[in-house]
């Protein structure tokens, strides 16, 4: 029976992640036939300025987002848990951005923080000189990293919510009956109770974060300009490989990016990881 | 990249603007077959292009309309790529490695064509240029060379466009300019009179990109790199004296990006009013007729600059692929868009100038003397070309540098060094 999801699995996943590895050590363009080349791929890519720029765009986006994304998520998703009027809308509205395509969103955003656009309308309004969103390599990234944590918080705000409802409500009457304010309840029961849900959504965040492609790519117009300030470390992988026609290149930092999402993981797993007691 | 060196000939005539006569009789050696299936049989060829704006794929689906009543029998599906900087050609490398690229396919000069010539993904057309006795006499050889490796004709330019000087003439007019500039001095001059920060309008507004401050490198007697391709001289004082001329105008605030104003690129930015003058080609006027009918805009030569008036011209080919099972009704289709009839037919939908000499005086060009600046251009331009493995070179490290002198980040001269360092060392390893 599970004959045939082993062979999705190796033909779909595992094996064009094995292949990774392999591509990793030779020097091809697609275009022409392959040769081994050792770990002179590595060696160029550690030596690389781009691919170190990529690390840290890639590594403050991740650490930017993935807390505040859990955040907003969980603040929201608290809130929508109490007898809110119009509470069926609001749960809608939020986790709206999750279902929309991302490229949609991109799109959409370009038009927001245009240097004439919506944003900048709304804060000239109070009087803020907006800056060009996009253009500016100061902001661009911070723009990306605004739209990423509407557009997810919503998706994890819904994971929260069915964590919350899974706490039984007796263990909150309780602590009531025992005079614990509403604070207490939240910070010593509904904290660590969603402690597995965290762990999921602080899992997913970062992987998600560290694999941060289609935004870049759409608001950048493919360069992940201005100045490479939106070139995170899959938007390097796609130039490498589809534009530039260095495959052996763009496979080394996959094999790179590998390694820094398992340390990621790691360590999220032995903070978040372990079981919870009652 | 080791593999992809030595190939140099693509780009050999394009910076010569005396490029050697096209030798025939060294081409008979080509072994694609040419034994033509039982015609009439119906069959289904693929074109692809990209697409300079939407008008673009709408004249070439007017254009095919007639092919398909000249040979009823070829099924022609046309499937533009869409998609900014190289998606074109990231989407044909996917294709070529699937084995399943479209029959006939734009080439251009400037990206990755090379490599595809290089790599034998494109078929020799000489055997079928002599058996159809398709004249390439009348094709400029600066265009045809480019497209031309060992004596191998890999393309057939279908059209091109020079940048020509777009200025917008109710701006001109309200400013008391009476005609276009024709000096470096004058441009400078009336970009600045032309511009009103506070109302978002500027004198020139072109993105940072390569093709749009290499010609003023030419103007000052200077270039990107030596005619044989072999080496970059960016840092030559005559190159840094054409570079400094364009940093200052973007310096000194008479032009920007069009992201100042809200555009994604210059020809947008001139359509909504916001630019008084753009560098752009042929391609920008049905564009404006479409999107922006009320701008006023007339072309003009460039500038002079110390030395001469030089643009960039950008020829483009139709190419057959060795993934065509169909090469003979491919190249009844280029032949068909590319013939004198054809060529004359795609000339009248306005999109771009033609590739073949004698079509210049096309009466087409009488009728709309918008074409004027370009036209006039056409005879002082260089075609637009690099060398095999430049793209990222040229798409992101020359407009970082650029982007970094126009904000003043670092000094003009500072930026063409390291340029000049970093082109180098590509070329260097491509042929290493």
């Amino acid at each position: 029976m599970t004959l045939p999801a082993v062979l999705v699995l190796f033909l779909f996943t595992l094996g064009p992640a094995l292949y990774a590895f392999f591509l990793s050590l030779f020097s091809w363009s697609l275009l022409n036939k392959m040769h081994y080349v050792g770990l002179s791929n590595f060696a160029f890519i550690f030596a690389s300025h781009l691919f170190w720029t990529a690390v840290w765009n890639t590594a403050s986006f991740a650490f930017i987002v993935v807390p505040t994304q859990t955040l907003v998520a969980l603040f929201i998703a608290v809130l929508l848990n109490q007898n809110l009027p119009a509470r069926g809308f609001l749960r809608l509205a939020f986790f709206f951005p999750a279902v929309s395509s991302s490229a949609v969103i991109s799109i959409i955003f370009m038009w927001i923080y245009n240097k004439f656009g919506i944003l900048n309308g709304l804060l000239a309004v109070v009087g803020i000189h907006g800056p060009n969103w996009l253009a500016n390599p100061l902001f661009a990234l911070k723009s990306i990293m605004i739209m990423n944590i509407w557009t997810t918080s919503g998706y994890f705000m819904v994971v929260f919510l069915s964590g919350l409802q899974a706490i039984p409500q007796n263990i909150y009457d309780a602590a009531e009956m025992d005079g614990a304010n509403s604070w207490q309840r939240f910070s010593r029961i509904t904290v660590p109770l969603l402690k597995p849900t965290t762990f999921f959504v602080v899992i997913m965040g970062v992987i998600g974060t560290l694999q941060m492609f289609d935004q870049s790519f759409i608001l950048s117009g493919g360069t992940g300009g201005p100045l490479h300030s939106t070139t995170t470390l899959v938007l390097l992988i796609y130039q490498y490989i589809f534009s530039y026609g260095k495959v052996g290149y763009g496979a080394a930092v996959t094999v790179i990016l590998f390694a820094f999402t398992m340390i990621a993981t790691l360590i999220v797993n032995r903070w978040l990881g372990k079981s919870i007691e009652y | 990249m080791k593999v992809l060196g030595n190939v140099h000939l693509s780009a050999k005539g394009a910076l010569s603007l005396l490029s050697a006569p096209i030798i025939l009789a060294a081409c008979s050696s080509s072994s694609a077959s040419t034994a033509s299936p039982p015609s009439n049989q119906p069959v289904t060829i693929t074109l692809s292009g990209w697409t300079s704006s939407p008008v673009e794929a709408q004249l070439l689906t007017k254009d095919l309309a007639g092919f398909s009543k000249k040979y009823p029998y070829i099924h022609v599906n046309y499937r533009p790529i869409s998609g900014s900087g190289s998606n074109y050609e990231s989407v044909l490398r996917t294709r070529f490695v699937a084995g399943d690229a479209p029959d006939v396919i734009y080439v251009n000069n400037g990206g990755e064509s090379s490599t595809f010539m290089a790599n034998n993904d494109l078929i020799p057309l000489n055997s079928y240029i002599k058996s159809t006795n398709f004249s390439i006499k009348d094709f400029y050889s600066s265009s045809l060379s480019l497209f031309e490796k060992g004596g191998k004709i890999y393309g057939i330019p279908k059209d091109q466009s020079p940048l020509a000087l777009f200025y917008n003439t109710a701006m001109f007019a309200k400013a008391g300019i009476t005609h276009p500039p024709t000096t470096w001095a004058q441009l400078a001059a009336d970009a600045k009179l032309l511009t009103n920060p506070s109302q978002h309008v500027y004198g020139l507004i072109n993105s940072v990109q390569e093709p749009r401050w290499a010609e003023f490198l030419y103007q000052a007697g200077g270039g990107v790199m030596n005619s044989s391709m072999t080496k970059f001289t960016l840092t030559s004082p005559a190159s840094v004296k054409g570079y400094t001329y364009f940093v200052d105008l973007y310096k000194n605030g008479y032009a920007t990006v069009p992201t100042t104003v809200g555009a994604t690129w210059g020809g947008q930015a001139f359509g909504m009013g916001k630019a008084a003058m753009v560098l752009s080609g042929n391609w920008l006027i049905p564009f404006l007729n479409q999107t922006y009918p009320s701008i006023h805009f007339n072309t003009a030569v460039l500038p002079s600059g110390p030395a001469n008036n030089l643009s960039l011209t950008f020829p483009v080919a139709y190419g057959i692929t060795k993934d065509s099972k169909h090469p003979n009704a491919a190249w009844k289709l280029v032949s068909y868009l590319t013939s004198q009839s054809g060529m004359t037919r795609w000339m009248k939908l306005g999109l771009a100038l033609p590739t073949r000499q004698s079509l210049v005086s096309l009466p087409y060009y009488k009728q709309h003397p918008v074409t004027q600046g370009l036209l006039s251009q056409l005879p002082h331009s260089i075609a637009w070309t690099f060398p095999p493995g430049f793209v990222q070179f040229s798409s992101t490290t020359m407009v970082d540098q650029t982007t970094l002198a126009i904000e003043n980040k670092e000094t003009p001269k500072q930026a063409l060094i390291n340029m000049q360092n970093g082109g180098q060392a590509i070329l260097s390893s491509n042929n290493g």
